[in-house]
């Protein structure tokens, strides 16, 4: 959810009583020492990289008729190698139009001499999405020097959920985080991941200070397959209160939800009926019996008719008449079409709105609007989700991070006085394996005298497992066609050569539902390898080349994320030509998974071999998106039970 | 690597022509037709279903004049596109990016919304932001957009877009594209130019069949057009060189022109032209080194006698203790930055690191000299075009025993002797003392020079092998492992992916023992190969072709050629020992191929107690040509067949 939702309350609520004082404690007084301390500690100088001092402060004060914001940031930074040069030799300021009020930048050489930042070789321009930024090159680094630069900029203030990540991929020592605010603007801040929480300073009289002192802060260690952001170092703050006109618990989710509930509301005029009635039409729900399937026919016609774009709020990209006219319309004007045209069918919805968790997790005790960044809609009847913004996704089928997190559900209520929106905080489950199947059948008919065999292939995946090949398919160029459609098994049998290949439901229509399904065959050239007395079967490596964790860290702290919970079924069928015989095959017997009764990771190979028939069954599952670090290891040994398989073989010999 | 000034295909988008009494013509037949066959929307959206837009009109028309000031040369563009897709917003952004040797003018553009009745509403745009725009290439360059929206489009809308650049340079007339990566409707380039003024005109990948070209002389004003309809978009292939190798354009250098006091006036004629300029930049730079730096040359000196040594220890000192930083910005984006700066900022680009690897070289009394090149994106000799649209990079050329070394000191990682793999067969510009030059070609470093070879000798035990290995790598894979090297963030999973052969169960022993000298690196390395060997019922099935290179890289309805990095030569000879009590049955058949760019081979030897596996791959050429994809998906098929081959070792009955 953007920001645009918020605004309107704003003007309301703070400038009524902008007129205050800016005495007081002043961020553009901050100044750094004149001369730089040289880095004398040897703990210190035996780093590649350590940030030394860290210093954030941020002012909101009111200026003219408005609220200002400011942000300072003093960092002092060991260089300790020839990587870490590259990485402070060129700095980038983003600011606002006017630029930085102040930028200054200093190299300490080992020798003791210093070179300071020249104005004159501050470069200014914008990037392709129009963000200005200043920036320059750092005369005289060496491994040894201790780079400090000091910027201080005027932002845009933001009121309603700020986030600050203070630890790094080197260690901080030295870290200071302040935050002043007018005497009648409370907020509230909250620590995370290891961070002091603030604490709220009584010294400055008419102003707010909340302050973090950190003497040491660890180098981040990222950790295979888990989340980085998420687990970092960082601080929360939001408006809490405006002293000047009582307002209370600005930035709460009941706020929230009643604001943009109204935002949502649509006027069906008969324009607008005329519309919806002719969507309901055409996108075929009539002909569904199932609540949930109606829903994904309308959601499957809008996402392939309509599109979301990244606008301003313009009213040909917010109203639904106009909407409805020219077919696009940016995230806001989506949800009204959505959450409007779902009402006007008469299925029961409720706008969803949570956070990204790989980034900044949600915490139902720290309101504010960064957890409402993403949007959903959620049928309770159907007890489903979908990602109306999210063009390539459909019913269910969304960014896993979105799930298994809780989230504010909007609805709407009438306590008298008109509707009014009201939130509850509520979870939204993974998606069960069923939903994310895949199932892959070979058959697989050996050669004799040396001859070489044929492979069958048949692979049906549903749901993730299709990834967005279904919903992309349309925007693929012609030419590119068959190349996507190989692609979508080429991964599995990269030196193979396909004789057939025939591929079913390329179309979102029908996805989830519909399994994407893809046949082929090919002359076996690769699977089995001649030995001078037997033929050796790679039967391990015909499921594909699976993702291993045989070199692992040797502590494990983080979460293992593992995106959706996915169920593989492979059945393998070798036929082995008469006066031959598979050996070996006890060995493809295998079972690991976790320890519950109805195991949450599952990886289970179990075979008959009868009349000349090899019959091969494996089952693969992964319940949960998320496993805590203390399931790492069995998580691991699951992993890379797979990658075992790949290794198994057979000998083909005759009788 | 930098790019001077030059504008490359992607700028295709924006660099459209105009015309303004055609534009008035088309606009008014234009409310629901296109093109000269009466095109509706409907035909071209059953036409590319799936193309975003289509060109109607591309057009570049050149005009070059004399006045009493002096040559005139500037370039009107026309651009307009339908947009096909539900999409068409994110053609909103519209940009005109230009350096400070061109200046932009007399911008129009319009979006036509299309009505309910087949016609447009035209929207006019008023606003128009001229900005600094950050390099996308470099770290600073002088770049300026003009940017502005197209308001509110959508399926069936147009966007045109006309204005005039004016060259404020002659140098830098750029080449016209007769193919954009739209099908374009009608792609026009014309040229207007005096009699009095010289224009040298190439084409460049042009099918004279396909295009209409007319000469005219009216006035004293010779018109050229080249005109193509209904033009194919270009489409890319991965690994492909850069377009410029195949995409039909023209180019044009202006050799000289008379004044209207009939006062001949050269400016291109030739390379001679093109160095002279140059030249003259270089007189620019202040050549005087630190005394600090002189120490530096000076205790080089002293460390080493032999001058070679000495080369590659300065070429050495400069790689190591300035970092590359490329900035591109007007005249400065052709003169080097003064060596003095450079070794006091520690940072500089290739011009500013490659003159002052020079003149600390020529200091210490070696022969070396700044240099001009194009990398190989740019397919041009200095004798076809003479423009700085012919280079586009800078290096130290440096002669020793009548032999030119080519350094870049931009590259970190390569040994010396090696030029940097992208100007591998360019054509290098030399400049020599009192005003003169040389052209010489950079070599191709032969696959030799390359290599990866890998020395093992394999134990089995039960499913497990045990490998004691040397692995060396020379050259551009020397390069490639300190590259990797230096950046991997943890030590274990570098050595543990690039030692990785056999399957992925692969683990190191222990800590490698890497021995990293110039252009060669060796690591040695004991590991184990968990369940790659087949241990079954006393006999071992093990393939001992670990490491199967090239097995999955066949190409399908290839259209363009594949550019490779460098040659290269990959070498691994695994002795693996007979355990005791085991014989070995029969051994593979030994296999060899060689085609126009690569050789390979495998054999087999039974030594005392032990079968010795020799295989070497080579490949021969940087670019592997479309008619020879079907000899290259033979090879590797040839390849992977050889790949099946397992040795199988049988315990001796007694």
């Amino acid at each position: 959810m953007k920001q645009t939702l918020f605004i309107a309350m704003l003007c309301g609520s703070m400038l009524a009583f902008a007129q205050q004082t800016t005495d007081g404690w002043d961020i553009e007084a901050y100044t750094w020492a004149e001369k730089p301390e040289p880095e004398t500690r040897e703990w210190v100088k035996s780093q590649e990289e350590a940030v030394i001092k860290s210093t954030t402060l941020l002012q909101y004060r009111y200026e003219d008729e408005d609220v200002a914001f400011y942000e300072l940031s003093h960092r002092r930074i060991w260089i300790g190698n020839e990587k870490t040069i590259e990485s402070y030799n060129k700095l980038y300021v983003p600011v606002m139009e006017d630029g930085a009020l102040r930028i200054q930048a200093r190299v300490l050489q080992p020798n003791g001499a210093v070179i300071n930042l020249d104005e004159e070789d501050i470069q200014e321009g914008k990037d392709e999405d129009d963000n200005t930024y200043q920036y320059f090159a750092l005369d005289g680094i060496q491994v040894g020097s201790v780079v400090e630069y000091l910027f201080l900029t005027k932002g845009m203030p933001s009121f309603y959920g700020s986030r600050y990540t203070l630890q790094r991929d080197a260690p901080v020592y030295d870290l200071t985080f302040e935050l002043v605010t007018p005497g009648n603007l409370l907020f509230k801040t909250k620590s995370y991941n290891g961070l002091r929480q603030a604490v709220y300073d009584t010294i400055l009289e008419e102003q707010n200070r909340f302050f973090i002192h950190q003497d040491t802060l660890p180098k981040f260690e990222a950790q295979p397959q888990a989340y980085e952001r998420a687990h970092m170092a960082y601080v929360l703050f939001a408006l809490d209160r405006n002293l000047y006109n009582g307002l209370r618990d600005m930035s709460s989710f009941g706020n929230a939800a009643s604001r943009i509930y109204n935002n949502l509301l649509v006027d069906v005029n008969s324009k607008v009926e005329k519309g919806f009635k002719r969507i309901l039409a055409e996108s075929g729900m009539e002909d569904e019996s199932e609540l949930e399937r109606k829903i994904a026919a309308i959601e499957g016609y809008l996402k392939e008719e309509f599109f979301v774009q990244n606008a301003a709020s313009t009213a040909a990209m917010v109203d639904v008449e106009q909407i409805l006219k020219n077919k696009v319309m940016n995230e806001i004007g989506c949800l009204r079409l959505y959450t409007s045209l779902f009402t006007y069918a008469g299925i029961e919805n409720e706008l969803v709105l949570t956070t990204d968790r790989s980034s900044t997790p949600f915490d139902p005790d720290f309101e504010n609007n960064l957890f409402l960044r993403e949007d959903l809609i959620y049928f309770p009847e159907a007890k489903v989700f979908i990602a109306p913004t999210k063009q390539l996704s459909r019913m269910g089928c969304f960014d896993p991070d979105l799930r298994h997190t809780q989230a504010l559900f909007v609805s709407g209520i009438d306590l008298g006085e008109g509707m009014q929106g009201i939130g509850e905080v509520k979870y939204i489950p993974p998606q069960v394996i069923e939903e994310n199947k895949s199932e892959l059948t070979v058959n697989w008919v050996l050669g004799a005298d040396g001859d070489l065999g044929n492979i069958a292939v048949e692979r049906k995946t549903y749901g993730q497992q299709s990834g967005t090949n279904q919903t992309v398919a349309p925007y693929v160029q012609e030419e590119k066609m068959d190349e996507f459609k190989k692609g979508v098994l080429k991964w599995m049998y990269p030196e193979v050569e396909f004789e057939e290949y025939e591929i079913e439901n390329l179309a979102p229509k029908g996805f989830p539902y519909v399994p994407l399904v893809v046949r082929t065959h090919f002359t076996d050239e690769v699977y089995t390898e001649p030995g001078a007395t037997s033929t050796v079967i790679k039967v391990g490596d015909i499921i594909g080349p699976q993702a291993e964790m045989y070199l692992t860290d040797s502590v494990r702290t983080l979460p293992v994320n593992h995106g959706f919970p996915r169920w593989y079924h492979r059945e393998i069928i070798i036929t082995v030509p008469d006066g031959y015989v598979l050996k070996n095959t006890e060995s493809l017997t295998m079972q690991v998974r976790s320890e519950e009764e109805d195991p949450t990771m599952n990886f289970t190979c179990n075979y008959t071999y009868s009349n000349n028939v090899l019959h091969i069954v494996i089952d693969e599952w992964y319940k949960e998106g998320e496993y805590p670090a203390s399931q790492f290891e069995t998580y691991r040994a699951v992993i890379n039970a797979a990658a075992d398989f790949n290794k198994k073989y057979l000998l083909l010999e005759a009788l | 690597m930098e790019n001077k000034h030059t504008q490359n295909i992607g700028l295709m988008a924006n660099s459209t022509a105009l015309n303004r009494l055609i534009l008035a013509i088309a606009l008014f037949f234009t409310a629901n037709t296109f093109g000269q066959e009466g095109r509706t929307y409907a035909w071209y959206a059953e036409h590319f279903p799936k193309a975003h837009a289509v060109k109607l009109i591309d057009e570049t028309n050149i005009v070059v004049s004399v006045d009493d000031e002096g040559l005139k040369i500037s370039r009107n563009l026309r651009d307009e596109k339908l947009l096909l897709s539900n999409t068409a917003n994110g053609f909103k952004d519209g940009e005109i990016t230009y350096s400070s040797f061109f200046a932009v003018r007399d911008i129009e553009a319009n979006a036509y919304l299309p009505k309910e009745n087949g016609s447009f509403t035209r929207k006019k745009i008023k606003d128009f932001r001229t900005e600094k725009v950050m390099s996308d290439h470099a770290f600073h360059d002088d770049n300026m957009a003009v940017r502005f929206q197209y308001p509110d489009l959508r399926e069936g809308s147009k966007i045109e877009l006309r204005y005039t650049e004016d060259i404020l340079n002659p140098f830098f007339l750029p080449p016209a594209y007769l193919q954009d990566v739209y099908f374009a409707e009608k792609i026009k380039v014309t040229l207007e130019v005096p009699t009095n003024v010289r224009v040298k005109i190439d084409l460049h990948h042009v099918d004279l069949a396909n295009v209409r070209y007319t000469r005219e002389e009216r006035k004293g004003v010779i018109f050229h057009a080249w005109e193509l309809d209904s033009v194919a978009q270009f489409e890319s292939e991965g690994g492909a060189p850069d377009p410029k190798y195949f995409v039909p354009h023209v180019t044009f250098i202006v050799e000289g022109y008379a004044t209207n006091q009939g006062q001949e006036v050269p400016v291109l004629r030739s390379v001679a032209d093109l160095y002279a300029w140059y030249a003259t930049l270089l007189d620019s730079v202040d050549h005087a080194l630190s005394p600090t730096i002189i120490e530096t040359i000076d205790s080089i000196k002293t460390v080493h006698t032999d001058e070679l040594q000495r080369a590659k220890a300065l070429f050495n000192w400069v790689r190591a203790s300035i970092k590359y930083i490329a900035v591109e910005d007007g005249l400065g984006g052709f003169i080097p930055d003064n060596p003095a700066n450079v070794t006091h900022k520690r940072f500089g680009d290739c011009k500013g690191m490659s003159c002052l690897l020079a003149t600390m070289m020529r200091h210490a009394g070696m022969d070396a000299r700044e240099c001009w090149i194009g990398t190989r994106d740019i397919p041009y000799s200095y004798a076809e075009i003479y423009t700085p649209f012919v280079d586009n990079h800078m290096i130290t050329a440096y002669r020793y025993d009548n032999r030119w070394y080519f350094l870049d000191p931009t590259d970190e990682y390569v040994p010396f002797g090696f030029p940097s793999a992208f100007i591998q067969g360019k054509e290098a510009l030399i400049g020599l003392p009192n005003k003169t030059f040389t052209l010489e070609h950079v070599p191709k470093m032969a696959a030799e020079a390359n290599v990866v070879a890998v020395f093992d000798t394999l134990t089995l035990l039960d499913h497990t092998i045990s490998g004691k290995a040397i692995m060396t790598n020379t050259g551009y894979s020397a390069a490639r492992f300190k590259r990797l090297y230096r950046n991997a963030q943890k030590k274990d999973r570098f050595f543990k992916y690039f030692l990785e052969s056999g399957n992925d169960k692969f683990s190191v022993d222990g800590e490698p023992v890497v021995n990293m000298r110039d252009t060669i690196i060796e690591v040695k390395y004991a590991y184990s190969l968990p369940d790659y060997s087949k241990n079954f019922d006393g006999r071992y099935f093990i393939n001992l072709n670990t490491d199967r290179i090239l097995s999955d890289d066949t190409f399908e309805d290839r259209k363009l050629p594949i550019e490779r990095d460098h040659q290269q030569t990959y070498r691994f000879t695994h002795t693996l020992m007979v355990p005791e009590g085991y014989e070995v049955l029969a051994l593979p058949e030994n296999f060899s191929l060689q085609n126009a760019f690569a050789n390979a081979s495998i054999t087999y030897t039974q030594k005392k107690g032990a079968v010795v596996y020799a295989f070497k791959l080579q490949l021969t050429e940087l670019m592997i040509a479309p008619e020879n994809m079907n000899d290259w998906n033979a090879m590797v098929k040839a390849l992977r067949k050889a790949y099946r081959n397992n040795v199988e070792l049988k315990k001796i009955t007694q």
